[in-house]
């Protein structure tokens, strides 16, 4: 029986899930997708970083797409850039792993811990 | 710059880890770096790489778990199979990087061991009290004398008299401790009587000379009965006054009866962990060598404030007197010296004569003991002019140090009287706050003036202790010039 790596799954991981929900992106994109839905308040860096996205892989959530070309404006730093697209186990589990967040929401309320300015 | 130290930092993961994601890695730095300018921005990037240097390193390493190799079925099924490790062979380098962590972190140690033994803000006697040892290691039993006897010790109490700090002596199978308890609250005519019949049956029964014990027994008993010792409430008096009468009576300086207002315990001998604790305090100190040096005309100076146990301090010691072979005459000063181990005063008084010199040891059984192992290997001191330093101060050990060179006609003693100290004896524990210590050794002193027990030591030219390196100096250079 294989050890599941990302049960719970780990706040970094769920916010590289997240970030690429939209868009396949490279590392340092995903970066700052994390820090703008986040509101700056995480930027991974690059252990925590590359260190979810092996593991994601391994996990078959992710998977890496070759481009050759990123965009007009640097041309050569984007041929070796790998992307990461989201799989659709990936998006179950993002989405799940919302749901739980959910729930957990809905209790915080019926607790009144959730309430007016104090969050 | 900044990009090189990050690529060096990223070099702390693991190497899979390095391989599959480094360039990834170095170009994100790159690119934040890029995009992250200004002092602000260059700090929180610094503190965010810092931050998950710390908190991805130990994952990265527990995930570095080496993956299995697909089995390899041999045969049918029935055959069980096993799963094969699959690792990489250790690097050559990170043998080499091992090896030079390992010589760093002991060159460290060594470094680190060799300076604590050197700061000199640790005073002996203060370290030593602090701690529990005494640096006198007749007092814990270091020295006693070669005889091999045990040693009864009074340790040094608060408030106890000079007479009463280090009284010890050898050949009882007892060890008396000052510790903790409830001072002596009742001085009564009970407590009298049974202090002078408790040094009555020690005296019967210990002292060599039954003739005399028996005299002096009687003769404090008899003062107890006619009721001469009812007018003494203070119990420190009553001691001294004991000490004297016994004095009297026998003609024997080394009686000294001593009175401890701390409770005095039988207790066990030197453990393993006090014998380390007087080497480390020792050597701190440098073994009570304070000052070795060569003054102007080539006169040795040595500064001994202390006799520490030669298996201690050997090494220390025999540094010292080769380089005082070198001068062309020496200054020994004894002005603050404690006394200590009757060893080191026969291993110190050995470097100054060419064949075995006898340094008579009121305490000592044996006369074989009492011989030096003359000549040193190394001395060039045995025919040079010695001056020796004394105070009130001078105590113990070093009053058998001084008193032998000066019966031996070797030095000169240039100060004043030297304390006259009386741990030259056995000590007995009568009870929690009285002890008897006295001379049981038969073996005759051969030189005309009695030792220092009591009385002290005379100096040759007696002058205040503080004039006395000046007036040493003076008589050295006067000396050697007319040579």
């Amino acid at each position: 029986m294989p050890k599941r790596k990302l049960d719970p799954l780990p706040s970094a991981a769920f916010q590289i899930l997240l970030s690429l929900a939209g868009e396949d992106l490279h590392g340092y994109g995903i970066m700052r997708q994390v820090e703008a839905q986040t509101g700056g308040r995480i930027r991974l860096g690059p252990g925590t970083l590359y260190s979810s996205l092996q593991t994601l892989l391994e996990e078959g959530l992710i998977e890496e797409i070759k481009r050759e070309i990123d965009g007009p404006d640097d041309p050569v730093d984007a041929r070796r850039r790998r992307h990461y697209r989201l799989t659709t186990g990936g998006r179950k589990l993002a989405r799940s792993e919302a749901d739980r967040l959910a729930d957990l929401l809905r209790v915080a309320r019926a607790r009144k811990i959730y309430k007016g300015e104090y969050v | 710059m900044s990009e090189k130290i990050y690529a060096l930092l990223f070099r702390l993961f693991p190497a899979r880890f390095r391989a599959a994601w480094g360039e990834e890695a170095i170009d994100l730095y790159r690119q934040r770096a890029r995009d992250e300018r200004g002092f602000r921005s260059r700090m929180r990037l610094w503190r965010d790489l810092l931050a998950d240097l710390a908190v991805s390193l130990p994952g990265t390493y527990l995930r570095e778990e080496p993956g299995l190799a697909p089995a390899r079925e041999i045969g049918g099924g029935a055959v069980p199979s096993f799963t094969m490790l699959e690792e990489k062979p250790i690097r050559g380098s990170a043998y080499f990087y091992g090896t030079l962590l390992t010589l760093a972190i002991l060159g460290g140690i060594s470094v680190l061991a060799k300076h604590a033994g050197h700061f000199p803000v640790l005073r002996a006697s203060n370290a030593a009290e602090a701690s529990g040892v005494t640096m006198d290691p007749w007092a814990t039993g270091h020295g006693s004398g070669g005889g091999g006897g045990d040693t009864a010790v009074l340790g040094k109490g608060p408030g106890a008299t000079p007479a009463a700090e280090a009284s010890t002596g050898k050949a009882a199978t007892k060890y008396v401790s000052i510790a903790e308890g409830k001072p002596l609250t009742l001085f009564d005519d009970a407590e009298r009587k049974r202090v002078v019949e408790g040094i009555a049956a020690t005296l019967r029964r210990d002292y060599p000379d039954h003739a005399s014990a028996e005299k002096v027994a009687r003769t404090v008993q008899a003062n107890e009965r006619d009721g001469g010792y009812d007018a003494v409430d203070d119990p420190a008096a009553f001691a001294t006054l004991l000490t004297r009468q016994l004095r009297t009576a026998s003609g024997d300086s080394h009686f000294d009866v001593v009175y401890s207002a701390a409770p005095m315990h039988e207790s066990a001998p030197p453990t393993a962990a006090q014998e380390a604790q007087y080497r480390a305090v020792a050597l701190g100190a440098n073994c009570g060598f304070e000052e070795v040096k060569i003054l102007p005309g080539r006169i040795g100076y040595l500064k001994l404030d202390t006799f520490s146990d030669p298996r201690v301090c050997g090494g220390i010691a025999i540094a010292a007197m080769k380089k005082l072979s070198a001068s062309d005459g020496l200054i020994i000063d004894l002005r603050d010296n404690s006394g200590g181990s009757p060893e080191m005063v026969l291993f110190l008084g050995g470097w100054l004569f060419d064949k075995p010199a006898y340094f008579w040891n009121p305490r000592e059984d044996s006369a074989a003991n009492m011989w030096t192992h003359s000549p040193m290997a190394g001395s060039a001191l045995e025919h040079k002019p010695v001056w020796v330093l004394t105070s009130g101060r001078t105590w113990s050990a070093a009053e058998h140090f001084s008193y032998d060179l000066k019966e031996l006609h070797r030095a000169t003693l240039v100060g004043e009287t030297t304390g006259g100290a009386t741990d030259v004896g056995v000590f007995h524990r009568i009870d929690e706050h009285f002890g008897i210590g006295m001379r049981e050794s038969r073996v005759a002193n051969p030189y005309p003036d009695p030792d220092w027990a009591g009385r002290g030591v005379q100096p040759d030219v007696r002058v205040p202790a503080d004039g006395a390196l000046a007036m040493a100096e003076g008589m050295a250079q006067k000396q050697l010039a007319r040579r």
